[in-house]
């Protein structure tokens, strides 16, 4: 398996990824067509399947059979982890928060702390960030 | 990558993000079985895609691989849980938005996050 690494398209993948989830959860609160949000919808897929590309050489990883769930040994990595899934589940309350205020910087930081936190709390499980 | 392998990222691509358009749209209106439509395609399209580049299971390689019926059963209910917790989550958010009320502010996130952890889990023999 090809294990080819390009930080560019990690990164770039990773931006387009978050700039898409906002404008795609924007969007949808705001009432747009459906048209309009499978268009960033597809920015954002397009993206983190890029960043996955970047990150580890592959579009998409190999299906699972759900026995051999992969758990750090070490109790600092379990630890992290916890705290990465708190970060993503806090992203929400976030996210909600910029919609209520109409900011849509807010709801940037938002998408940024789910999509930062899946990809730390992923990379401390497997070794890479997506 | 051959064509084929391509076209399977592609068409699993449109069928799952055709899937996160209808969760979209319909988490506002607080539709929670067209947002489980939503997330049963994703799963679909991503499963497809999978399947697509890494190679199809047979009959024979589900047997092998396979303790049997309740195997199966634990992968179907596993996911079906995440699907609904997923979309459960992101009703609560719409509701959130308009109602402006803590407790879907915080349920919200925990139900997303707790149906992707399952999901993934059962699909890809990690957490996250």
């Amino acid at each position: 398996m090809s294990r080819r690494h390009s930080s560019i398209e990690f990164l770039g993948g990773l931006l387009a990824a978050v700039v898409g989830l906002t404008a795609a959860v924007w969007g949808s609160a705001q009432g747009w067509s459906s048209l309009d949000v499978f268009v960033v919808v597809a920015l954002s897929w397009s993206g983190y399947l890029f960043a996955h590309h970047g990150a580890t050489g592959r579009f998409v990883d190999a299906p699972g059979t759900g026995e051999d769930p992969n758990v750090p040994a070490s109790r600092k990595k379990r630890l992290g982890v916890v705290v990465a899934g708190l970060c993503m589940a806090l992203a929400f309350p976030l996210g909600i928060y910029a919609l209520v205020a109409d900011s849509v910087l807010i709801l940037g930081g938002a998408a940024t702390a789910f999509v930062g936190g899946y990809a730390s709390g992923h990379w401390l499980l497997t070794g890479t960030a997506l | 990558m051959n064509v084929g392998r391509s076209a399977w990222i592609v068409l699993g691509s449109l069928v799952l993000c055709a899937g996160l358009t209808l969760v979209g749209v319909n988490a506002f209106a607080g539709r929670l079985w067209r947002v489980v439509a939503g997330f049963t395609l994703f799963v679909v399209g991503y499963r497809a895609m999978q399947y697509g580049v890494h190679g199809w299971p047979t009959i024979r390689t589900l047997r092998d691989t396979s303790d049997g019926l309740a195997d199966l059963l634990t992968q179907g209910g596993g996911l079906a849980a995440s699907v609904l917790l997923a979309a459960y989550g992101f009703v609560l958010m719409g509701r959130a938005v308009q109602t402006e009320a803590t407790t879907p502010m915080i349920l919200s996130g925990v139900s997303v996050v707790l149906g992707y952890v399952i999901g993934h889990r059962v699909a890809n023999d990690e957490v996250l």
